[in-house]
């Protein structure tokens, strides 16, 4: 007797297991999807931050690209030598968002392998926990910035871009790279790493240098063209927060359904250890008041 | 000795009633036979009014009620056991099936026997190679021990049994009693043909109770064969002892249960699981004379390891190989579930440290791996940490390195069988979790033999 509660007690804690793990994968799901919720609430915001920074971000590059042939500022030369070269990367805060981060720093990784093959030593800046996280312990990191949050301030990625930027007013980098997602649409985002400066020059664009400069051409480029890199990260930043909403999102989403997929299958196994245990038990009380019956008559 | 004799009163298929004169009885577990039907009886119970109920270890097909049964008091079923039975095959009675004459046996010996002495046991502890990968690491086998090779219906618990005797009994001095429960007939005689084709026929004992035959001769036919090896073993001897399937002895145990008047016990086993299944393993044992290791195939009833009868084997055992239905459906055999399975013999002070080590830490990353799972399927890899993914893909390669192509499953696998010596096991997986190896795609660990092959595949394709 002692045997058989052992036995049936073994295959109650069989479902017991299961429910336990249904349980377990329920509490996820609930806060998938509302993880889920709170970054489709959260992406109109960030889109229209995106939109408010855009058209700035886009004119002063229109501008700039105008100075290109004609300007002889330092920020225009290409520099032959390339030995070393920044790059600012920037990426989210926090996990959970897909493949963003990881995309964005396979595509970093390459590049430095590529460099690093080519003999161009490399600085980085990190935007973003996860950048320091990933970079910090890797490759020589000049300056981070850790927990911006959803809607930074230009002064919040400032005390990032001064160091590299210094760095290359000394002639201590011959380029300045930087590093994040493009927003494409809610489904898609795409990794890109583009070149920050030396400016590189617009094709579309026709130079033209009708402008009056107050006091001289040199002073204005000086603020301009700071104006310039500062807008630019300032607009990636932006938009790569827009991205981590939307990818947070996607990924949520799949992750919930797949939650609620492994649920059930689960209760289907479930029910089946259940049903099956129930059965044998009634095959066991069956048999053994069968064999009672024939011992009695 | 006195002779007795008797009439059948009842037949219900292969238990049997026999009515003597009260002052003649036979003792429990006596034989008695029925000589105009050429049977034999093995007494189970006395009933009142000097009636006894015995088990039929043969077909009761024709025979009738009224019918003479002689017998002697205190005389059970005897078999012929020594060197005379190497190159044989037997039956449970210690009959030749092998149409090659009598055995002409100077010896007899009991099928039922006493375990040996407390005193008389042997705690040695001498490692035992088997050429398997996943089976030397995780569960390594040990002289004189009691392997269990558990599976459900269909991962491969012969072809691994199989494999061991081609890796063991083909390459050890010792001799070899395989003793076939209530399996399939056609593989005895595949084994039969295979022991002749590797030359090591006169060095083996087969004894056979297969599925065809009644549940008496497939109850008995272990004790049989243990018998046999345990004549080898008292005559300081080292003998492997295969037994193929340990569960149909359990089977044969539940048909005849009932029959025999006893109330069914959980899951529909009879009362006695427990000391039937002790009775048959404390004898497989080793003694100061000589050794018997002991690889038993355990087929484990709708994959429930919690099942009564693989429940009641697995105490009796050193060591443990899983076969899962988990890791056969991802096709990697031999499918040995490398978390399950255990051995008494991986302990640092009998295998060594870095042995030890190397298992502890496959097991670990394989266990992480398990723990991510349920992470991976919600969330998706990208959500692990850069070390968790690094685990997860040297455990995947692990895993797939567990694989290898087995001599005895040739035809299935279209591969050459591989042999990794235990050295190469232990440093083949070292690199893996040192991550040595990190730089090689997981499918080329698949079915290879050492880490030399995996790394000639990586560099044959770097080149296409």
């Amino acid at each position: 007797m002692h045997f058989l509660t052992q036995v049936n007690g073994e295959r109650m804690s069989k479902t017991h297991k299961i429910k336990q793990v249904i349980k377990s994968t329920k509490k996820t799901a609930v806060i998938t999807k509302a993880m889920q919720v709170v970054s489709a609430s959260k992406l109109p915001n960030t889109q229209i931050r995106l939109n408010h920074a855009t058209p700035f971000a886009d004119l002063t590059s229109t501008v700039m690209s105008h100075y290109a042939k004609s300007a002889s500022h330092p920020y225009f030369k290409v520099r032959g030598k390339h030995k070393k070269e920044g790059l600012i990367v920037i990426s989210s805060d926090r996990g959970l968002c897909g493949n963003l981060n990881i995309s964005l720093f396979k595509q970093v990784a390459i590049l430095l392998q590529q460099k690093h093959k080519q003999g161009v030593g490399m600085l980085l800046s990190t935007i973003g926990t996860k950048a320091n996280q990933f970079f910090d312990s890797k490759v020589t990191v000049l300056s981070s910035k850790e927990g911006l949050g959803d809607k930074p301030n230009l002064s919040d990625i400032m005390n990032v871009i001064h160091p590299m930027i210094a760095a290359f007013d000394n002639n201590e980098l011959d380029s300045i790279h930087i590093a994040s997602n493009t927003y494409i649409s809610t489904l898609s985002q795409q990794a890109e790493i583009h070149q920050l400066l030396p400016l590189a020059e617009s094709a579309q664009t026709t130079p033209k240098s009708d402008y009056t400069y107050e006091p001289s051409l040199d002073k204005v480029l000086d603020t301009l063209l700071r104006y310039y890199v500062e807008s630019t990260c300032y607009r990636k930043v932006i938009e790569n927060i827009t991205c981590e909403q939307a990818a947070r999102m996607i990924a949520m989403k799949n992750a919930t359904d797949n939650a609620n997929e492994i649920i059930e299958d689960l209760n289907l196994t479930y029910n089946k250890a259940r049903q099956a245990s129930i059965t044998q038990e009634i095959a066991e009380i069956a048999a053994s008041a069968h064999h009672s019956d024939g011992e009695a008559s | 000795m006195n002779k007795i004799e008797g009439h059948i009163t009842q037949i219900i298929g292969g238990v049997i009633d026999i009515a003597f004169q009260s002052d003649s009885i036979p003792n429990i577990l006596d034989a008695l036979y029925v000589e105009e039907y050429n049977l034999v009886l093995e007494v189970q119970q006395h009933l009142a009014d000097s009636h006894v109920r015995a088990l039929a270890i043969g077909s009761t097909d024709g025979l009738k009620k009224g019918v003479l049964v002689t017998g002697t008091v205190g005389k059970g079923i005897e078999v012929p056991v020594g060197k005379e039975c190497l190159g044989r095959i037997l039956n449970v009675l210690g009959e030749p099936i092998d149409e090659k004459g009598p055995i002409n046996a100077k010896q007899k010996r009991a099928i039922h026997q006493s375990p040996p002495e407390f005193s008389d046991l042997n705690p040695e502890d001498t490692p035992f190679i088997t050429g398997i990968k996943v089976i030397d690491l995780i569960a390594p086998m040990g002289k004189g021990c009691k392997v269990g090779l558990f599976g459900g219906a269909g991962v491969g618990k012969t072809v691994t049994i199989m494999e061991l005797i081609q890796n063991l009994a083909t390459e050890s001095e010792g001799l070899s009693v395989f003793a076939g429960v209530g399996e399939r007939t056609r593989e005895g005689n595949d084994f039969y043909h295979e022991m002749d084709a590797a030359n090591v026929l006169d060095k083996v004992a087969l004894v056979y109770g297969q599925m065809n035959e009644p549940p008496g001769c497939r109850l008995r036919v272990a004790s049989t064969g243990l018998s046999i090896a345990e004549n080898f073993r008292d005559d300081k001897k080292d003998v492997l002892l295969f037994i193929d399937n340990i569960y149909r002895y359990t089977l044969a145990g539940v048909e005849v249960s009932s029959l025999l008047g006893r109330m069914p016990s959980a899951v529909g086993y009879q009362p006695t699981l427990a000391e039937e299944m002790g009775t048959l393993q404390e004898r497989i044992t080793s003694t100061k004379d000589g050794s018997i290791t002991s690889i038993q195939a355990i087929y484990v009833p709708a994959d429930d390891l919690t099942d009564p009868s693989p429940a009641t084997t697995f105490a009796h055992l050193d060591s443990t190989i899983v076969l899962s239905r988990q890791v056969a459906e991802l096709g990697l055999y031999p499918a040995v579930d490398p978390l399950d399975s255990a051995s008494r013999m991986l302990d640092p002070t009998i295998i060594g440290d870095e042995h030890y080590t190397v298992a502890r830490n496959v097991q670990a990353a394989l266990q992480r791996y398990k723990e991510l799972k349920d992470i991976i399927a919600i969330l998706g890899m990208d959500e692990l940490s850069e070390e968790d993914k690094m685990t997860v893909m040297r455990a995947r390669k692990i895993q797939k390195f567990f694989s290898q192509p087995f001599f005895t499953a040739e035809v299935f696998t279209g591969q050459k069988g591989r042999y990794v010596p235990l050295e190469d096991t232990i440093q083949s997986f070292k690199g893996i979790i040192d991550g040595q190896y990190d730089h090689i795609p997981e499918q080329h660990f698949y079915m290879a033999g050492a880490i030399e092959e995996v790394i000639e595949r990586f560099e044959q394709d770097g080149k296409k």
